[in-house]
């Protein structure tokens, strides 16, 4: 049965994988917003698509408040707090376009090597589903390192554990319910939290560029 | 049921005290002292029923064995004592107008849950969970390193944040490879199981996802080249809390790079595991060795030396055999000396308000007590002897002579250098002249009570070692040794 849809949840892997690259691209944090909904809303359908075709109850369940949380109710908790700090257009890289985008192929190139072969064995007939999840993750890593806002830092985190949700669904992991909603709940926790700490910088620095935090190097 | 309560217990606390007025600030530091008296007392009545059974089972999620009641132990120890002096730390911190009720409240509130998260990392059978617990950890401790509301105390919690988070993202990709690798792929499987399936594991995935656990743990452990957060959260966050991250957090985080290691050995029958730890704890004791004596930060300077630490520990377990033993016994003494250490800068702290080492002459004249601990704590945690941190030191370099002989010698004079490093800037700091105007004496007594009592069980524990727990943490590292 799963494998009627294997196109279909490859589509929206594929989907998930060019949010990433785009948030390396786009220089607006609300695009960054978009981009994080679209992959959030990616993983959610994926999450319930599968819960539908193989009749888990469990997943479906996931599916909708993964759809609800991360694609709903994140974005419009995200976009407010944008508005309150008019930092709609802060977000910049480290490196340049052209070098960032050689920098997402050697990640890309380096998933898709033999060095990630051996995790086939996971779910031999999503191999490739498998590497551009795990291209997903690094890329989500990347965005972390070469982005100086920190507002792209924290979808960084958020687009780097969707990375990592849609990767287990596809080497076929299905836990429990309660396990499920355990980590969707410190996820929500995190962005609660991490979102105080983008405001605190914010009433503090009056800025969410990271490369201004430099108390620390007095000590 | 003991189990349950253990881990129940500083959840109700917090709850408990999050329903009191702020204004109730001595009840509120009453129901700590409680609660982390009571969790002391059952961590220690975990003890011989793990001795007895092997295991100690509340539900299918929830069980403990030799190792996690060790652990059990260090957390509820090290929470006593840094529970009662928080309690003196924050009234002298309230006296001088920096804090009020309400961020009294908040900080008892979060520490009782930051307790919680530990436990309940320790406490379960399930890698899931553990990780939930792990990360809730991080999530508790965010607000507390931020507490002084400055904008370096921020910056430190927003690189913790994040470089945690990071961490311990890859920690879970890794634990879900661990999960799904056996033929039945369930995000219930138990620790027991997961050894029970690890020899029809696939070698080289088993090698991928212990790298993605060891680096991402390793980061919350504060294994070079991922410690970067550490000296900076621990020289930001209020000294109790910077001994409980020290002197327990760190070691929670180990203990699920532990868990992970018996089960990779299990599927890889090869010393894999042990040569990542080894590198990885060389690397730690170069980075920290050669940082120590750089510091100009002495709350820093503690925090590079448990990377140091940490350091020494991955390579007991890298050694394996007696370093197993002498890991686990090198756990316990660097997380009661540490903490002690740390509640000490705190004393220091509140007489000088400075934590930079050039402001500070004449500790051994303005803190009588606090001083002379400080020093002693300075010779216990570089393993001079006969204090228990070299007996454990020992015990893992020897376990590495026989294979590692160069390796032990370059060790041996990384540790050495640490020892001038420390002695260096304790030595300026204990002697010289006490700053103009400056009276001796200590805060109150909830700052030197628990100090006294601390160095009083590092002492004792270095002279005599209690059968019950030899015998705790030779089941402990039986564990391994059976692999």
């Amino acid at each position: 049965m799963f494998e009627h849809f294997a196109q279909f949840f490859f589509f929206l892997d594929l989907i998930a994988f060019i949010a990433v690259i785009g948030m390396h691209l786009v220089k607006s944090n609300t695009n960054i917003i978009r981009l994080y909904f679209l992959q959030s809303l990616s993983v959610g359908v994926l999450l319930f698509s599968v819960g539908l075709v193989e009749g888990e109850h469990s997943l479906l369940w996931i599916g909708v408040l993964t759809l609800v949380i991360k694609s709903i109710v994140a974005p419009i908790f995200f976009a407010r707090l944008l508005r309150r700090f008019s930092a709609q257009q802060s977000a910049n890289n480290y490196l340049s376009v052209p070098l960032t985008l050689f920098v997402l192929l050697l990640l890309v190139l380096f998933s898709y090597s033999n060095t990630f072969l051996p995790l086939g064995v996971l779910a031999p007939e999503a191999l490739g589903s498998i590497s551009l999840g795990l291209a997903s993750v690094f890329m989500a890593i990347f965005l972390l390192i070469n982005r100086r806002g920190a507002f792209s830092q924290m979808i960084g985190i958020l687009a780097l554990e969707n990375a990592i949700v849609l990767l287990a669904s596809f080497i076929g992991l299905e836990q429990p319910i309660a396990l499920e909603v355990g980590i969707i709940f410190d996820i929500v926790i995190w962005i609660v939290i991490a979102t105080a700490f983008i405001s605190m910088m914010y009433r503090q620095f009056k800025s969410l560029d990271v490369s201004r935090l430099t108390h620390l190097r007095e000590d | 049921m003991l189990l349950t309560y253990l881990i129940a217990t500083p959840f109700l606390a917090a709850l408990f005290i999050a329903l009191l007025p702020a204004s109730r600030t001595r009840l509120i530091e009453k129901v700590i002292a409680l609660a982390c008296g009571i969790e002391l007392g059952l961590g220690l009545l975990l003890i011989p029923h793990v001795l007895e059974t092997g295991k100690v089972q509340a539900s299918s999620l929830f069980a403990v064995d030799a190792l996690g009641s060790f652990l059990m132990l260090i957390i509820s120890l090290v929470g006593f004592f840094v529970s009662l002096y928080s309690i003196g730390y924050l009234r002298a911190e309230v006296a001088k107008g920096i804090i009020g009720p309400r961020r009294v409240r908040q900080y008892f509130i979060l520490f009782e849950l930051f307790l919680f998260a530990m436990y309940l990392a320790v406490g379960t059978v399930n890698p899931v969970v553990m990780w939930i617990a792990i990360e809730a950890t991080t999530l508790a401790t965010a607000f507390l390193i931020s507490f002084y509301n400055k904008p370096s105390a921020t910056e430190a919690a927003w690189k913790y944040l994040l470089l945690n988070s990071l961490g311990l993202l890859l920690g879970l990709l890794g634990t879900l490879m661990f999960l799904a690798l056996p033929e039945e792929k369930s995000g219930m499987l138990s620790w027991n199981e997961l050894l029970t399936l690890a020899p029809s594991m696939h070698p080289l995935a088993v090698k991928i996802a212990f790298i993605f656990v060891l680096v991402g743990y390793g980061t919350k452990i504060g294994l070079a080249p991922l410690h970067s957060w550490l000296p900076d959260a621990h020289s930001k966050a209020p000294s109790p809390i910077s001994a409980l991250l020290s002197g327990v957090l760190l070691n929670v985080a180990f203990f699920a790079v532990l868990r992970f290691k018996e089960v990779a050995d299990g599927a890889l029958l090869d010393t894999f595991t042990s040569q990542l730890l080894i590198f990885f704890g060389v690397f730690s004791i170069v980075v920290a060795a050669l940082i120590i004596f750089i510091q100009k930060n002495y709350k820093r300077l503690l925090a590079y030396s448990s990377i140091e630490h940490m350091g020494i520990l991955a390579l007991g377990f890298g050694f394996g055999g007696i370093g197993i033993f002498g890991a686990l016994l090198h756990m316990l003494y660097h997380a009661l000396a540490k903490s002690l250490l740390f509640l000490l800068a705190g004393n220091i702290f509140l007489k000088y308000s400075t934590t930079k080492l050039k402001n500070i002459s004449g500790v051994g004249k303005a803190l009588p007590l606090s001083g002379v601990l400080f020093f002693g704590g300075f010779l216990m945690i570089t393993g001079f002897p006969p204090f228990g941190i070299f007996t454990s030191k020992l015990l893992i370099l020897s376990a590495g002579t026989g294979q590692f002989m160069v390796l032990v010698g370059v060790i041996l004079f990384l540790l050495a250098l640490v020892f001038f490093g420390f002695f260096t800037h304790v030595n300026r700091i204990f002697f010289g002249p006490l700053p103009e105007g400056m009276h001796p004496g200590e805060a109150n007594l909830f700052t030197q009570v628990p100090v006294l009592l601390l160095a009083a069980l590092i002492i004792v524990l270095s002279w005599h070692f209690p059968e019950t727990l030899d015998t705790l943490i030779r089941a402990a590292a039986s564990g391994f040794l059976q692999k």
